[in-house]
Parts: C-alpha cells; sequence; structure tokens
C-alpha cells in the first residue's frame, strides 16, 4: 500500500498513526494491515485506567501527576473522559476505540453520574466491532441511557414515548419509516423497565408492564421492550439507516447510493456484524479514491487525539482536554442534545474555529515554558509532558506524505511554501517544532 | 511570513501580556466610530425558570391549592400588582418594575410546544416551530445578521456577540454568524500570530470555508477589542454578573455590535427547588440591577433592551420532589428605559383551563415579541426574518 493511503486509513480507522509507525506499513498488502487493524481491535479490550498515578516525563526524573487530585473529586466525568482519552492516544487497538467513539455519536447519553456512565462506555467498546444486535439490546437497558430518554420510570398508566422515539427515529429507523402509532405502541411495550438505584441492574418490573396486545409495524401481539427491539432488526431499513451514518463517519458526508445498498446487504445478510462491515470499507477500492481523502472535518476528540499522537505532545489534566474540546463543541460524555454531535462544516464557528486551529500554539508555547501567565494554559493548571518528537520528517511520515503536501502548500501564501522548501530537515529541532506549528494550524489540519 | 518574523512572532509568546495588547490597540485607535443606536441584550435562563413562583398570582387560590409546598406564603412576597407579586429575594426585580422599566408578557410560548430543553430552546432561537423546520440551521439573529451583512460597513459577526460559554444556534446564519467573547479572552495573547493566519485562500471547499470563517473570527476580535475596557462599577462576583459588565463595558464604549446573547443556568428545579430558585433569581436580580445602573449612568439604557426568556415554563402543580417539572406557557420579562409600556401587559395565567397536562396554555405566540423589536425596536420588516406575519405588541 501507498503511504498516502495507509494514512488516510490510519485517519479513517483510528486517530492517525504515530512518528516511525509509516514505515512499519509502506509495502504491506491492504489485507495485511486491514487485518492488522482489526485484530489488534479485537485481541483483547484494553482497560480504562482510572487511576491517579504519575506520568514520566521524558529525559527527566520529574513526574507529573495524572490529574489535579481536587478536580478528580469534583468532575468525575471529565476522569472518565480522560481515562478513554489516554487509550485513544496510546493507539493500541485504536479501531475499537474509533468505533466506541463513533457509537457514542450514534447512540448519545449524557449527564449522569460517573458509575452509570462508566457503564455506558464499556458497553459501548465491549460492544463496538461486535454486533449492534447485542449492543442495542445491552444500550436499551443501561441505566445510563434509561436515566437520559427517561425509560426507567414509564408506567402503563402512563408510557413515556421519549426512548421509543429517539429508538425508531435517530438509533434504527430513521424518520418516514414508522409512524407516531408505532411510537406509541412500543412505548406501552417498554412500560415496566426499572434498574435498582444500589447496583445499577436493569430489572423488569411486570405490575408497571402493560401486557395489552399492541401493534407494531404491522404486526400484533404482546410485545415486550425487548421484542420491539428485534422488530425494528428485522428490517432492512435498520441495517441501511445504520450503514448510512457510519459511511457518514468513516467515508464521506455525500453519500454514494449503490454502494450505501451494497453495505446494507452485507450489514443485514451478517446480522449486524460490525466488524464484517468495516472491513469490507477498508478493503474496497472507492474508499481510497482521491475524491474521499481528506473529505471530512476532524472532530475534535479526533482533532486532539490525533494532535498527541502525531507530536507525542501529551496533554496532561481533566480541565486541559475538557475545556479544549468543550470550547470546540465535543464534551464527551455530555453531547448538546439526543441527536448527537454536528457533522461536517457545522463544526466550524466562530468560537470552535479558534480553539480548533490555534490550540498547537498554546500548546508548544507551553511545552517551551514561553507561556504567559494569565494565558489560556494557565486558567487551565494543565501541564504539558515534553515532546519526545524531534524531527519535522517524521511527524510529516505521521501526518501526509511530503509530496501531496508540498502540493498542498503551493496553496500557501509564498512565504509559507518557501520556509517549508527551505527547511533543514536535519536541522536543530527548534526548526522542526516551526514547521508543525505551520502544518497543524493550517486548515488542512482540519481535514480528516 | 519568512522564518525571522516567525520567531519573532514566537517571541511575543514569551514576551505576554505587557507587550501584546499595545500592539492591538494600535490597530486603529482613530478609526473607532461609536455606535449610538437600539440594542437588544437577549438573557436565557437555562433549564426552563418556574415563571409562577417568579412572577406570583398571589390571589389565587388554584396557585396555591396545586403547591402544597412550593407555594410562596404571602409575607414572603412583595405586591407588584393587586394580583401580581414577587418573592422577597427578587427584592432587585421588584426595584425594576417600579421604577417602571420592566413589561411583563404571561402565557408566552410555542404554538407547537415541545418538553425537550434542547428542541425547545432551538424552538426559541431558531424561531420556527417543528412543523415550520424540523432542523432548523438558522437563528433569527442570524438570519438578521445575513440581510444586515450586504450594506454593513463593519465586519458583520461583530453585529452579534455571544457572551455565553458555547456558541448558540441563535447568532447562526446562512452566511454570517456572530461571535464569541470568549475566544477574546483566550487568544488576544496570540493575535499577532493569528494575523498571519487569515489573510490565504484555498481551493479545498473545506479549508478555504474554515479559512473564511477564521477570518471572520479574528476580524471581530480585533475589532471589539478595542471596545473593552475595565468596569468601574460594581457588579455581583457571579458568572452572570461578570457577563453582564463585559457586555456594559462594549455598549458604554460604543462598540458596533447590536445584540448581545447572555445565559444563566441552573432553572431545571426537578428537586428541591425553593434554594435553587431562590439564588438564581437574587443572583439575577443583582446582576441586572448593577447593568441597569451601569448603563443609566451612561445614559444609555433608553437604547438597550433586554429580552428575558426561558425555553418553557414549569407545571403548575408540584412534583413529589418537592420541585416542578417541565411546562409549556412561561411569563416573559423587558427592560428598558426606552419602553412605551411597563408593567404587567396581559391577562396572568388562567389557573382554571389549563393545557393538556396540567400547564399554562400558551396565549401568545413568542414571535410577537419578536417581531415587535424587529419592526418597532431595530426599524426592520419582520417577515425578513421570521416566518410569516406576527402581530406586533406596544412595549415600544
Amino acid at each position: 500500500m501507498e503511504a498516502i493511503h495507509i494514512q488516510h486509513l490510519f485517519r479513517r480507522a483510528g486517530f492517525g498513526l504515530g512518528p516511525q509507525e509509516l514505515k512499519r506499513f509502506v509495502g504491506k498488502r491492504k489485507e495485511d494491515i486491514v487485518d492488522f487493524l482489526l485484530e489488534d481491535a479485537m485481541r483483547e479490550q484494553s482497560k480504562l485506567v482510572i487511576l491517579n498515578e504519575d506520568i514520566p516525563v521524558p529525559n527527566s526524573s520529574m513526574r507529573l501527576p495524572r490529574y489535579e487530585s481536587f478536580r478528580a473529586e469534583k468532575d468525575k466525568r471529565g476522569v472518565l473522559a480522560n481515562a478513554w482519552l489516554d487509550l485513544m492516544v496510546a493507539g493500541k487497538g485504536v479501531l475499537r476505540e474509533k468505533m466506541a467513539l463513533f457509537w457514542h455519536h450514534h447512540l448519545p447519553m449524557g449527564g449522569q453520574s460517573f458509575e452509570l456512565t462508566k457503564c455506558y462506555l464499556e458497553l459501548l467498546r465491549e460492544h463496538a466491532l461486535g454486533s449492534f444486535r447485542d449492543l442495542i439490546h445491552a444500550v436499551a437497558k443501561t441505566p445510563a441511557m434509561m436515566r437520559y430518554l427517561d425509560n426507567h420510570h414509564s408506567h402503563k398508566d402512563a408510557p413515556n414515548e421519549n426512548f421509543p422515539r429517539e429508538l425508531l427515529e435517530l438509533f434504527t429507523l430513521g424518520v418516514g419509516h414508522y409512524t407516531l402509532q408505532d411510537v406509541k405502541e412500543a412505548a406501552r411495550a417498554f412500560t415496566g423497565w426499572r434498574y435498582n438505584h444500589d447496583t445499577n441492574v436493569f430489572y423488569f418490573d411486570r405490575s408497571a408492564h402493560d401486557e395489552g396486545i399492541k401493534t407494531f409495524l404491522g404486526r400484533s401481539g404482546r410485545f415486550t421492550g425487548e421484542d420491539i427491539i428485534d422488530i425494528v432488526l428485522a428490517q432492512q431499513q435498520c441495517a441501511r439507516h445504520l450503514v448510512r451514518a457510519i459511511y457518514r463517519f468513516f467515508v464521506d458526508q455525500k453519500e454514494d447510493e449503490d454502494i450505501i445498498e451494497y453495505l446494507t446487504d452485507v450489514y443485514y445478510e451478517s446480522d449486524y456484524n460490525t466488524a464484517q462491515l468495516l472491513r469490507e470499507i477498508f478493503l474496497s477500492d472507492w474508499f481510497y479514491g482521491n475524491v474521499h481523502i481528506n473529505s471530512l472535518v476532524k472532530t475534535p476528540v479526533e482533532l486532539l487525539v490525533g494532535f498527541q499522537r502525531q507530536t507525542t505532545v501529551k496533554l496532561i489534566g481533566i480541565k486541559t482536554h475538557d475545556q479544549l474540546l468543550w470550547k470546540m463543541g465535543q464534551r464527551l460524555f455530555a453531547p448538546p442534545n439526543v441527536g448527537g454531535w454536528p457533522s461536517g462544516n457545522q463544526w466550524i464557528n466562530t468560537q470552535t474555529v479558534l480553539y480548533r486551529t490555534c490550540f498547537p500554539i498554546i500548546t508548544f508555547a507551553v511545552a517551551n515554558r514561553t507561556v504567559p501567565r494569565k494565558s489560556l494554559y494557565y486558567k487551565l493548571h494543565s501541564r504539558i509532558a515534553h515532546s519526545e518528537l524531534r524531527s519535522f520528517r517524521y511527524f510529516m511520515d505521521a501526518v501526509y506524505d511530503r509530496d501531496s503536501m508540498f502540493e498542498q502548500l503551493s496553496e500557501l501564501p509564498c512565504s509559507w511554501s518557501v520556509f517549508f522548501w527551505n527547511m533543514d530537515i536535519e536541522g536543530p529541532e527548534e526548526v522542526h517544532e516551526e514547521g508543525i506549528l505551520y502544518y497543524t494550524t493550517s486548515p488542512y489540519y482540519q481535514l480528516n | 511570513m519568512d522564518r525571522r518574523r516567525f520567531i519573532q512572532n514566537s517571541a511575543y509568546l514569551a514576551v505576554g501580556t505587557t507587550f501584546v495588547p499595545q500592539l492591538l490597540a494600535s490597530c486603529g485607535t482613530d478609526t473607532i466610530k461609536r455606535f449610538r443606536g437600539k440594542r437588544l441584550v437577549l438573557l436565557h435562563l437555562q433549564g426552563g425558570n418556574d415563571g409562577l413562583n417568579t412572577f406570583v398570582p398571589w390571589r389565587n387560590d388554584i396557585y396555591y391549592a396545586s403547591r402544597p409546598n412550593l407555594a410562596i406564603a404571602k409575607h414572603e412576597l412583595i405586591e407588584l400588582t393587586d394580583e401580581l407579586a414577587t418573592p422577597v429575594w427578587a427584592q432587585d426585580l421588584a426595584d425594576l418594575y417600579f421604577d417602571g422599566c420592566m413589561a411583563l408578557y404571561h402565557n408566552v410560548g410555542s404554538p407547537q410546544p415541545n418538553t425537550s430543553h434542547f428542541k425547545s430552546t432551538d424552538i426559541w432561537h431558531a424561531a420556527f416551530t417543528p412543523n415550520e423546520r424540523a432542523n432548523p440551521r438558522t437563528g433569527w439573529i442570524g438570519r438578521y445578521l445575513d440581510m444586515a451583512s450586504r450594506k454593513s460597513e463593519v465586519p458583520p459577526s461583530t453585529l452579534a456577540v455571544d457572551a455565553s460559554e458555547t456558541f448558540s444556534l441563535l447568532l447562526k446564519g446562512e452566511n454570517i454568524q456572530g461571535c464569541t467573547i470568549g475566544g477574546l479572552r483566550d487568544f488576544s495573547h496570540f493575535a499577532p500570530y493569528l494575523e498571519e493566519l487569515y489573510s490565504t485562500c484555498h481551493e479545498h471547499p473545506v479549508a478555504s470555508y474554515l479559512q473564511k470563517v477564521r477570518s471572520e473570527a479574528i476580524v471581530a476580535m480585533r475589532t471589539l477589542h478595542q471596545y473593552f475596557s475595565p468596569n468601574a462599577f460594581d457588579y455581583p462576583p457571579s458568572v452572570l454578573g461578570a457577563s453582564l459588565a463585559q457586555v456594559a463595558s462594549l455598549i458604554k464604549n460604543g462598540a458596533p455590535t447590536l445584540f448581545f446573547f447572555i445565559t444563566q443556568g441552573g432553572y431545571d428545579t426537578h428537586l428541591a427547588q425553593p434554594g435553587r430558585q431562590k439564588r438564581l433569581l437574587s443572583e439575577l436580580g443583582a446582576g441586572l440591577k448593577a447593568f441597569v445602573r451601569d448603563l443609566r449612568a451612561a445614559g444609555l439604557f433608553k437604547d438597550t433592551l433586554v429580552l428575558i426568556y426561558s425555553e418553557f415554563g414549569r407545571r403548575v402543580k408540584e412534583n413529589v420532589n418537592m420541585g416542578t417539572d417541565h411546562g409549556v406557557g412561561n411569563t416573559i420579562c423587558i427592560l428598558s428605559d426606552g419602553l412605551k409600556r411597563a408593567g404587567s401587559c396581559n391577562e396572568l395565567p388562567d389557573l382554571n383551563t389549563l393545557a393538556h397536562r396540567n400547564d399554562v396554555a400558551v396565549h401568545m405566540d413568542f414571535r410577537r415579541v419578536y417581531a415587535t423589536v424587529l419592526e418597532k425596536w431595530l426599524g426592520v420588516p419582520a417577515p425578513s426574518v421570521l416566518p410569516g406575519h406576527f402581530e406586533v405588541l406596544d412595549f415600544v
């Protein structure tokens, strides 16, 4: 495989390559690389580490605390988000984390306690590459989602339509493939779902359940919530709706109807085997078409994680990630609403664009200790472990192949291209940092 | 920019605070135009404020019967009229009412209400009901910006400022969007570097869009930076107080901004409402009182209109957790020295005939307020921004 295609694959299937990773894959067959990605992700699930352990600073005997302990107590959601981001940056089994991030986009939930949020995240990660059937059954019963969509006190005398509506509209079928009456009938079937507030375990309260006959999507019976989910999964439209979302996240915002139909068959026939669907996408020729390369806008998580992987600069501190992601519009476990986060150009507004394109300046200023007091960094109480990356060449290998980069740079103002052409690749490290700064603050770095 | 210039710019980072503001300030102090026109401040009480416990129908028996635990006792009320009162912890609001700079409209809401915070906030900010447009992409102020940008002498983004922490749909237009002042705080140190970035053009459609928005953001930041000054007035030390102080500073120094958006969060009082609402309302009253005093001293409150609203009201009947659940109709509050009509302007909620789930019914489409502001305050035809024609009110 060519460098440009390997980089494309790793940006989409993961969070970009780390320095010197490219040479491990150049020249290998596509099948081998895709299998590596899948096997690496499926071998075993990395554990979320939520310990307050220290992080060693490279080339120094110093250690920095992972989190400010006072803040860890106050902001446990932030701790959880950081633990997950750490896994993404570490880059082991990266496709699992990327797919779990997709599921967090697609089955969004927010505003719940640390314990409930952790259960929810572990479900997304566990079933990320498995069967969507298992995932949606599990997510429907996880207390975080039940609470988020008010399904934990739905009673036969007052069925709650919130969860069934979003299940049909957003999670599985899409608008136009069910009626308002279907929502009402489904709501009756979900009555009696409860969870134990001490153990956070789901249970079924028969006395609150509507035992009557429901008519849902043309079928009638004494359906339970599980039956409703199975009936939905039996619709090919469910596979189509999911394939569309996955295509928009991994391939392109503009859908190709022929490919969507083909992938829908693959997903439906495999009974929603997500790993198989992704394999089909990553092994295809069209996935590597020029039209798709750099056609997406990085999500804020992809941007921050990718930056850390490529530069090996490490952002530390709960508030560092949290504030930056918040200002960029993607606080984890706090989506704006059940519709999830925006996509494409919608990520870009006059607030987010400043943080998205300028955070590298702050980061490097901090790493070089040239940052003014009272700056963003100072307010964030963050620390950044110094970068191990000392070569612009390695960085460029991680983001893009150099020829394409220079092509892009020809669109930059003349002085910039001159800067890059004249840059001494073997020169002193400060020069390399400048180069990385130039590139990471350019609009192209926002693309995925 | 060559490498030497770049390194010089990096040096700014090291020199920091003392140097950079001067550089920013030097970009055209003599060209500053001081705007002296009508302005609108939108203050969103996030979470759904309980209007019935803010502006209390103190003669209504149904109010007391529906809220055995939450109704505010008569000895804790300040009478505004012979049927309306505010709790004593909203003394500052009562003072503004007696000043004659407050207009209240009751039973206001969307003709097609929604009890989700997010969806309902979108309805209020887009000014579209879900039937009219299911997934609105623009806010009503954003659409105003689109229209006004054609003849604007200042960077159009500076016409609307979001002083909340995130960027609201309210200020998003199809082509133009308002700007935030959060970025101004965080990035003014880096402005010299940013300015090097924004003059290029790109062929890639997404990259060029990004570049366009970034240019707008940086230009807006540069422009507005000139209008900030330390505030001499005492504002309460809350987040709301800080936002109001910033807005007042921009207004007093003649910033070109017409619209300001501010939020105060925490009104979603399903649980333990009395203590929480008490704290929020006293914070709100203190902030507004300082703001009014500040602008009045500068003679500018007659040209400033503050519109205070929530995404929905709360249920009439209290719940079992000493709180109230999401409702529908609510009271909105308008503040200005330029009001033609002040006081309580229409009928109080009719608690005898409630909407479907024990909710205050909507008798006034919230967009009538927007239409009034557009037509009679800002002097632009409302249908150019709002979906259709809405009967105007007489508060201005």
